[in-house]
């Protein structure tokens, strides 16, 4: 139950995280990564990965983008449309980009589970392109990102209710590691 | 190899075989009174199992009864399975093995309530030989007779090979015993689940993985000879369509797309491969000739078209799109021309899958808030819903037809597992698998 | 390395970008974008939302041209019911008895040849019932005959997708559910003449037509009789059957099991107006502790769901579910699956 509505309040922070560009809170580190992270359940305490404060945090680092930028935008159900929030996250993140000129990126589309495995496989594609054509037509070079669809194969929150599907239809812009 | 010689010439009454047969066309069952032979009509839903006996085959030498005990279990397991048997708890049998390699006493039978038995010698342990007989127990005759050879290895298809005997001899259609699931292994946590690749006989005998972990796979499909199999992979750089050898392991990465390419779909005859490629957030179906190796597209748009499914003939494809604003059913013909949309219910469609038998089109839906599986006419009329649950997902069809596989994720327990039901929406029953399992696909009959 | 080019989109975009140039003003406050990137970035987003509407508006056509296509049909079908009543009169019974409207028992369909020109009041098909003196009287099927026709009825029903639902096999052979007991009425263990013999035992229905209903006049021949109808679905004689069996033997045991399948014989020729008041008024005769009450009250939710009444429908479905928590699984089977059907809450 208080899984829930921790994973509900990260929904809000994140979907409020649009406004102001200095937040910290961020839902489920991209990927899952990290042991231990976000397991359901657990004492009802959803874990997220804060950066350290943030004058210590590297900049051009996939942490620099998630903690200072936000890594992440949402869809609506069965929809590839940016929103406000959506650009808005997305201009920041162009703007990001171009001040390191040598970082590439890969956009990951995700949808959630309720829809069919194949059509969901798609329709990340669809999202994390919206997502590139977006930054491409803000000025960045189309050689610098990649996209790939999950479809709904790696969801950020385990849940089955509407708070966790809508935190799973995302796109998420990750650092390339080895560039 | 299996041999196939008939004993005796059952005597039959080829008239009601032919009506049993048109009516099994349309599909449940209305058993006439006493003999042993049950119609199946598909308006008439559910019936009453009816009463077999089985009993252990007679063995001659060593180790001969014992694969004899064997063979019968797998041969019961199998029948009772389908849902249209009961076989008769043998502690009730009046006649032993022994007794039963020449005519049984039917009267002992008819005794039990059986309507049919069947009796087995096994004449050799390795190779394994072995007869068996299919009797009408109130008309006191034979109703078929095989003689089986293959390496004892092989000794539980030889039971679903009799199994599929008597389903035949008994219903009037083909079996689907001697036959392999391939699906999706899952285990570990929703948000980094571990998936596999794993193959195993339609009763979950002979379970193996192909694939380790490393990499994600989904949406296996075994190709009509059973000889291959063509899967998603996500191995950079991007996610592709990889075609194994079963045998040998060998494998191929299908063509160097511009895009993901997926959800791969072999052609009745085997020589065709449907895939999907997602190109620029568009994703296309396309046809893969596997021996020239040329690529031709079928479909265009800014929409997404996936989940093909080939007619049993090989002139039609049946498949998903969201071009009409919310994924449907589309059908085609093979070269892509002609789309037409077949589903007009309420709800989303997805998955479509052609029935071997040609007459329906399975397929999933999500409507209200839950998931069904449900089968529609190739034209899209008379839609039936056969299932409902927080996620059913995936249908793939029985090689006769008759059953349709799928996969179930609870909604509290977030398990997901394989069930099958009969095309009639009874018998839904849980495919038991070693780990959590998705994405089945049901082989053809093995050679 | 492997770059996605998207170059249409993206001149699109630029299209759209100029074009709202023009038109829209400076767009949401910036961070570091040119002014020109953002309305090209506006552009492209706004091709994701075109591209959607362009879809939805696809799939609205496609309704509409569904209902157009239902449509033509339908109205192609009044034509040629049009056409009908203009061209030949339809048939009159060959001896007018407007009396006693029995209700339809399909006999062959009536001849339009030799009609003369009274056309009768009554729309529905109802044949002069016993056909008293006419020599020619219609005829009843040949005994032989019938057997083939099972596989086409239920190919037909079939067809119309219709799906019974719950027939355990006892039904039909007559010992009510419990144990597969008993293997049927006539055991007749006679190997020999077996072969090629089409029920062999069978108390060969003659169907004189309603004079005399098969079986005879004991109840339990005629109760077999009424069965064996049903096994070879000759429907519109199981219905007569049934339905004399119901008014001649209102006490005996198995009236309440003859009361339903004259249901389920509306029910598979999709007569949902009959079945529905047929399996209404078995409810109501024979009671909630009945045999076959549960079966009465789905199938009359079956029925009504079928007439279009959802409402009613599903109020009966609830009503099953309430007074009959134990009924047979197969009964909750099918009721799960016809609320599901039928799209009750």
């Amino acid at each position: 139950m208080s899984t829930k509505i921790v994973s509900a309040l990260v929904g809000l922070l994140l979907l409020a995280a649009c406004s102001s560009a200095n937040d910290t809170a961020t839902g489920a580190a991209a990927g899952g990564a990290g042991a231990g992270a976000g397991v359901p359940g657990a004492g009802g305490v959803a874990s997220s990965e804060l950066g350290g404060p943030r004058g210590q945090v590297t900049p051009g680092t996939q942490e620099d983008l998630e903690v200072n930028v936000g890594d992440r935008v949402f869809f609506a159900f069965d929809s590839a449309a940016l929103d406000d929030a959506a650009r808005q996250t997305l201009e920041r993140q162009a703007a990001w980009l171009k001040q390191f000129p040598a970082v590439s990126v890969t956009i990951e589309g995700h949808c959630d589970e309720r829809g069919t495995r194949e059509y969901n496989l798609a329709l990340g594609d669809r999202r994390a392109n919206a997502v590139k054509n977006y930054l491409v037509a803000l000025g960045i070079a189309p050689e610098r990102i990649r996209t790939i669809s999950y479809g709904k194969e790696r969801p950020a929150d385990p849940g089955h209710d509407e708070t966790a599907w809508a935190l799973n239809r995302r796109a998420v812009t990750v650092v390339n590691v080895t560039n | 190899m299996i041999a196939d010689l008939r004993l005796a010439r059952a005597r039959l009454d080829r008239r009601r075989l032919l009506a049993a047969g048109a009516a099994l066309a349309t599909g449940a069952l209305a058993a006439r009174a006493p003999r042993a032979q049950l119609q199946l009509d598909i308006t008439r839903g559910f019936v009453e199992p009816m009463p077999i006996a089985v009993s252990p085959f007679a063995g001659d030498g060593p180790g001969a009864r014992e694969r004899g005990e064997a063979l019968a279990q797998v041969v019961s397991a199998d029948l009772d399975s389908s849902g249209l048997f009961r076989t008769i708890d043998r502690r009730a049998y009046i006649q032993s093995p022994e007794e039963l390699r020449g005519i049984p006493r039917f009267a002992d039978w008819r005794a039990i309530n059986a309507q049919a038995l069947v009796t087995g010698i096994v004449r050799s342990a390795e190779p394994l030989a072995v007869e068996f007989r299919l009797w009408d127990v109130f008309g006191g005759n034979q109703m078929k007779g095989l003689r089986l050879e293959a390496p004892s290895v092989s000794w539980r298809r030889v039971a679903h090979k009799i199994a599929d005997a008597v389903y035949e001899r008994l219903t009037g259609e083909r079996g689907y015993f001697d036959t392999r699931i391939a699906y999706v292994s899952e285990s570990g946590p929703a948000t980094r689940r571990i998936k596999r690749i794993a193959v195993m006989d339609q009763d979950g005998a002979n379970h193996a993985f192909l694939t380790d972990g490393g990499q994600l796979v989904l949406t296996p499909r075994l190709s009509p000879d059973v000889e291959k199999i063509a899967y998603l992979v996500f191995r950079p750089p991007a996610p592709r369509v990889i075609l194994r050898e079963l045998a040998s392991g060998r494998e191929i990465v299908l063509g160097e797309f511009p895009g993901m390419s997926f959800a791969p779909r072999f052609s009745p005859d085997g020589r065709t491969l449907l895939v999907s490629i997602a190109q620029s957030g568009d994703t296309d179906l396309y046809a893969y000739d596997l021996a020239s190796r040329r690529l031709r597209r079928l479909t265009q748009g800014a929409a997404i078209d996936t989940s093909p499914s080939f007619s049993p003939d090989g002139s039609r494809i049946a498949f998903n799109s969201d071009r009409g604003g919310t994924p449907q059913l589309y059908v085609m013909a093979a070269d892509g021309s002609g789309v037409r949309r077949i589903s007009f219910g309420s709800g989303r469609y997805g998955e479509p899958e052609w029935s071997p038998r040609g007459d329906l089109i399975a397929f999933s839906k999500i409507d209200k808030g839950f998931f069904h599986i449900g089968v529609m006419k190739p034209d899209g009329s008379d839609e039936r819903l056969l299932t409902r649950a927080y996620q059913d997902e995936s249908p793939t069809w029985a090689p006769n037809g008759r059953v349709v596989l799928f996969s179930r994720q609870d909604r509290a327990g977030g398990r997901t597992r394989l069930f099958s039901i009969d095309v009639t929406g009874y018998n839904e029953r849980e495919i038991p698998t070693p780990l959590d399992a998705s994405d089945p696909n049901w082989s053809a009959l093995l050679p | 390395m492997r770059a996605k080019l998207d170059p249409i989109r993206w001149s699109a975009g630029a299209a759209l970008a100029a074009l709202l140039a023009l038109a829209s003003p400076a767009p949401r406050p910036v961070l570091a974008q040119s002014l020109d990137a953002q309305r090209a970035a506006a552009a492209v987003a706004r091709v994701v939302e075109l591209e959607e509407e362009l879809r939805r508006l696809r799939g609205r056509i496609e309704t509409l041209e569904l209902e157009r296509d239902e449509l033509r049909e339908r109205v192609e079908r009044l034509e040629e019911r049009l056409a009908t009543l203009e061209g030949a009169r339809p048939e009159p019974a060959p001896e007018p008895r407007p009396a006693a409207p029995v209700v339809s028992r399909g006999g062959p369909p009536p001849s339009t040849a030799t009609a003369p020109s009274t056309p009768p009041a009554p729309v529905a098909p109802s044949r002069p019932s016993p056909p008293a003196t006419a020599a020619p009287s219609p005829p009843a099927p040949p005994v032989a005959a019938t057997r083939p026709q099972a596989p086409v009825e239920a190919d037909l029903a079939a067809r119309r997708g219709y799906v019974l639902g719950t027939i355990p096999r006892e039904a039909l052979l007559g010992t009510e559910p419990g144990p597969a007991a008993t293997p049927g009425p006539t055991p007749s263990p006679a190997p020999a003449s077996r072969p090629g013999q089409p029920g062999a035992a069978q108390p060969a229905p003659s169907q004189q037509a309603a004079r005399t209903p098969p079986g005879g006049t004991t109840a339990a021949g005629r109760w077999a009789a009424a069965r064996e109808l049903l096994q070879k679905g000759a429907w519109e004689d199981a219905e007569e059957a049934l339905r004399r069996f119901v008014e001649d033997f209102p006490n005996d045991p198995n009236a309440p099991t003859a009361a339903y399948w004259l249901g389920e014989t509306f029910l598979v020729r999709e007569d949902w107006q009959n079945a529905a008041a047929t399996f209404a008024r078995n409810y109501r005769t024979y009671g909630p502790e009945a045999p076959r009450a549960p079966d009465n009250l789905l199938k009359l939710g079956v029925a009504l769901a079928r007439l279009g009444d959802k409402e009613k429908a599903c109020q009966t479905f609830a009503e099953l579910d309430r007074r009959h928590p134990d009924a047979s699984q197969a009964v909750r089977q099918a009721l799960a699956r016809e609320r599901v059907a039928a799209g009750c809450a």
